[in-house]
């Protein structure tokens, strides 16, 4: 017991921040800490362990963590990407638990915890069209309710912490079955301390008319966010899963590692959007993969607005005939952030068919990378892929790049590639603006008509809150 | 396997990657200085068993304002076995400029191929009209005895089938 | 005779043409007509042995010689010309160039390449059709109007024994409608060909006269007249053949 830090409720007051705790950032708020208690900085062998006993999990997902732990050690940083030599894994508590127990109502969760939320807008989210919240509050599924006709389909939602004791088998089949220890220094790390996240199973022909979403945040200084998520859409379901979230500004970095492992099974429809807005002191890295099997669909709707630096590139991997993979991406990169995000599409069979849309924003110094690869196998015949990346740069400081890299080992394909970086015409913004927009309207505006065709593919409170934050982001206002 | 790497703003180049040959070829345009003006288009023929890497590069910096850079590369795998790596990268540290790039790689349009059939053109002679014609694009900006040179290697490498 | 013995098509797995069967012989003028969605371009694409087109059953025959099995080129060579509804581009393939290849495949005699130009020269006039063309790009960046006129130059150079012309009239205004339909009905009479024209309006009849006409309906021929049946068509439209 010696080895774990009693903390008691200290007021943990960041100068950053107003009495509100609405500083230069909109999100920008903290908690007060009142944890049971908190991990040591740092990673080592006995956390893992820790961890795992923490959650009461069975031995196998031990062997798992400490699998990961080891590789982790191994395994080098990327020498590509974004800047990464700041960080410091010493530096981080691995494992935060809240006094919360899962709660089924939102009455019953913490006025804390529920303010935080409240600042977040999820009241709005727990209404009719929803199907259920599992919501993460420092590493822990704090509140969870499950929509009985969910349940009546046979539909599993629920925090990976609970899948794990609840639903051992199903986990264990497929649990780092696409994004093994050893894939990257990240997946590894996640593997050993990974804490929430959300576990989904939707069963044959069951169609999830309502989106699943989930919340979470970080909120302690030197706090990393390890979730990992597992869906599973059985032959012939269809799930559209949400997930978005935002931090406030720490003085110190955060790193957000998690790792999302998706299985469509034949002739199942899996959609995954996120929206990120990590404040601008955050490492997001993450890695989303999903395998598709024959005459499956899988789409990514990944939206980048916040951290330092975001590396991310959601990846299908066509597995059976006439698999489809979608990857629609959006990076906005303002003063001093990177986002280096792009989408990797893998052909195995034949008739498999992808489409990359990403469309990037730099400006005020920020830098966008698109970031992607499309490869296709011996055997994919009549594979067909089609990639566009368009770029806006707003002013001369800022950057944008574009590295895609398409592989191709079978002749009878058809592959087409293109890439355009721009700036904002200035007879758009002439226009605009005789019509009585100030400039910094006209520009939002045409920035939210350049990234329009991914947007209107958002569920509608994000593409609102997208709209805005990109209006705010002109104005000068954020960031 | 020797890997070229060609440094230049503006660059036509038909190339025919014959049958078990392997090309490993990079092109890289570099702006520094304002209004810079390129093209670079790469148009490839791979034969059965042959291996292209092709890489370009564009790269504008922070003081070459009002530039307008183009990179295309058309990649046509003609036979068994062939296979293309198509990389190309943009890399802009300034606003106010025109950058694109476009990379396609596939097989002979089939309906091309039947269009020229249907005139009773064997498939052999339409697919050789039809790869002749993907390359002339290039062929007919670049100097007469370089195209002769890859007209000639391209009706070789034909004959031996793919 | 250009024979079509009961001929089931599908594409993409649906099924298009459903028991078709028609006769033409040498120097007649056929006209199919029909609604759109009639499957009148599958008949014309699945006798040129375009891939996409698979046979299900049934047999076509152009002079006792059974060619559903056959290559595109194949059938060419046993006098088969397709006029296209779209034709297609081939940039970077010099028009003259691919007319002279059709011309050497089809005429296996020692015409040499300066006699076929000023040959063709001369019937580019007969179709005024723009001899600037003949150097540019198979198609490339050619109007409606002169890709139609193309198509009817290649004929001319296929020397075909049988001709199936797909909408030849879609999209050409009067005086390019009235040249083509002129030049083909004269080549036709001229050379004894079997024309298989396929049109939804009956303008272009007008021009070419036909001695027999076919009304298609969901894949097949649903009624089968002489000129008159077109009169009927214009007063009553294609609801005439379900009477």
């Amino acid at each position: 017991m010696s080895r774990f830090a009693l903390i008691n409720s200290k007021n943990n007051k960041n100068t950053r921040l107003d009495q509100n705790g609405l500083g230069d950032y909109k999100y920008g708020f903290s908690m007060p800490e009142n944890y049971v208690f908190k991990s040591k900085k740092g990673l080592d062998e006995e956390v893992v362990k820790m961890i795992s006993a923490m959650k009461k999990e069975p031995v196998w997902m031990r062997e798992k963590r400490l699998k990961g732990y080891r590789v982790f050690g191994e395994k080098k940083m990327p020498d590509w990407g974004g800047d990464l030599s700041k960080i410091d894994f010493n530096d981080i508590f691995y494992y935060i638990k809240p006094n919360q127990k899962v709660e089924k109502s939102w009455d019953d969760v913490p006025k804390e915890v529920r303010d935080t939320y409240d600042k977040l807008g999820i009241p709005e989210a727990e209404k009719e069209f929803l199907g259920g919240v599992k919501a993460q509050y420092e590493s822990e599924v704090v509140y969870g309710s499950l929509r009985k006709d969910l349940e009546d389909l046979g539909i599993i939602f629920c925090g990976m912490d609970e899948a794990v004791v609840k639903y051992p088998e199903l986990v264990e089949e497929y649990f780092g079955k696409i994004i093994p220890p050893g894939d990257n220094k990240f997946a590894a790390l996640n593997t050993a301390v990974w804490s929430g996240g959300s576990f989904v199973y939707i069963p044959k022909g069951v169609k999830c008319d309502k989106p699943l979403q989930a919340y979470f945040r970080i909120n302690s200084a030197n706090m990393g966010q390890f979730e990992r998520t597992l869906i599973i859409v059985d032959e012939g379901a269809y799930v559209h899963y949400v997930e978005g979230c935002t931090a406030p500004i720490y003085t110190t970095d955060s790193l957000h590692a998690a790792v999302v492992e998706i299985f469509v099974k034949k002739g199942g429809r899996c959609r995954y959007t996120t929206i990120q807005n990590w404040s601008t002191n955050v490492y997001n890295l993450v890695t989303k993969r999903a395998w598709v099997e024959e005459d499956g669909v899988m789409e990514w709707v990944d939206g980048n607005l916040g951290s330092k630096l975001t590396m991310k590139y959601p990846s299908v991997f066509l597995a059976g005939k006439r698999a489809h993979g979608e990857i629609l991406s959006i990076a906005v990169a303002g003063k001093g952030q990177h986002q280096d995000a792009g989408g990797k599409c893998i052909h195995l069979a034949a008739e498999t068919t992808s489409r990359i849309i990403s469309k990037s924003i730099s400006f005020r110094g920020g830098r966008s990378s698109y970031r992607g690869m499309v490869t296709m196998n011996k055997g994919a015949k009549n594979a067909k892929s089609k990639v566009v990346c368009d770029a806006l740069i707003l002013d001369r400081n800022s950057r944008s790049d574009t590295y895609p890299v398409n592989k191709i080992f079978e002749s009878e394909v058809s592959l087409e590639h293109e890439a355009t970086v721009s700036k904002i015409g200035e007879e758009q913004l002439f226009y605009l603006m005789s019509r009585g927009f100030e400039e910094h309207e006209a520009e939002a505006m045409i920035v939210n008509g350049f990234i329009e065709p991914i947007v209107k593919e958002l569920p509608m409170e994000y593409s609102i809150e997208l709209n805005r934050l990109i209006n705010l982001q002109m104005e000068g206002s954020v960031g | 396997m020797n890997k070229v790497i060609i440094k230049k703003q503006n660059l036509m180049m038909a190339l025919v990657v014959g049958r078990g040959e392997t090309v490993d070829l990079e092109t890289i345009s570099e702006y520094k200085m304002p209004r810079g003006r390129g093209e670079i288009v790469v148009k490839a023929v791979v034969m059965g068993k042959g291996s292209l890497e092709l890489k370009g590069m564009i790269k504008i910096g922070e003081k070459a304002v009002l530039t307008e850079a183009f990179l295309r590369q058309n990649i046509l795998l003609l036979g068994e076995d062939a296979k293309a790596t198509a990389v190309p990268e943009l890399e802009i540290e300034t606003d106010d400029v025109k950058a694109s790039h476009a990379a396609t790689v596939g097989q002979i349009d089939k309906e091309q191929l039947f269009y020229l059939t249907s005139r009773g053109i064997s498939q052999g002679v339409a697919t050789k009209m039809i790869v002749e014609a993907f390359l002339e694009e290039v062929l007919s900006q670049i100097d007469s005895k370089e195209a002769e040179i890859i007209r000639v290697k391209l009706e070789r490498e034909l004959s031996y089938g793919y | 005779m250009l024979k079509i013995e009961k001929l089931n098509v599908s594409v993409d797995n649906k099924k298009i043409l459903n028991g078709l069967s028609l006769e033409i012989k040498p120097g007649e003028v056929h006209a199919v007509m029909g609604p759109n969605g009639s499957g009148k371009s599958t008949l014309a694409y699945t006798l040129a042995g375009h891939p996409k087109y698979k046979v299900e059953s049934g047999k076509i025959y152009i002079d006792k010689n059974e060619i559903q099995e056959m290559s595109p080129d194949e059938r060419a060579n046993l006098g088969l010309f397709l006029a296209m509804q779209y034709p297609v581009a081939v940039p970077g393939l010099t028009t003259f160039s691919f007319l002279w290849q059709i011309y050497k495949n089809r005429n296996k005699n020692k015409t040499k390449v300066v006699e076929f130009r000023n040959w063709l020269l001369k019937q580019s006039e007969v179709l005024s059709l723009n001899p600037e063309l003949l150097k540019r790009g198979l198609n490339d960046g050619f109007s409606g109007g002169e890709k139609k006129k193309l198509e009817i130059l290649q004929m001319i150079v296929s020397s075909p024994k049988y001709i199936i012309l797909d909408e030849i009239d879609s999209g050409l205004d009067v005086d390019a409608l009235k040249k083509i339909a002129q030049t083909v009905a004269k080549i036709a009479k001229e050379m004894n060909i079997g024309v298989l024209l396929i049109t939804h309006y009956s303008r272009i009849l007008d021009y070419v006269k036909a001695d027999r006409v076919h009304i298609m309906r969901e894949g097949k021929m649903v009624e089968s007249g002489g000129a008159d049946l077109v009169i009927k068509i214009e007063k009553e439209g294609y609801e005439v053949s379900k009477k």
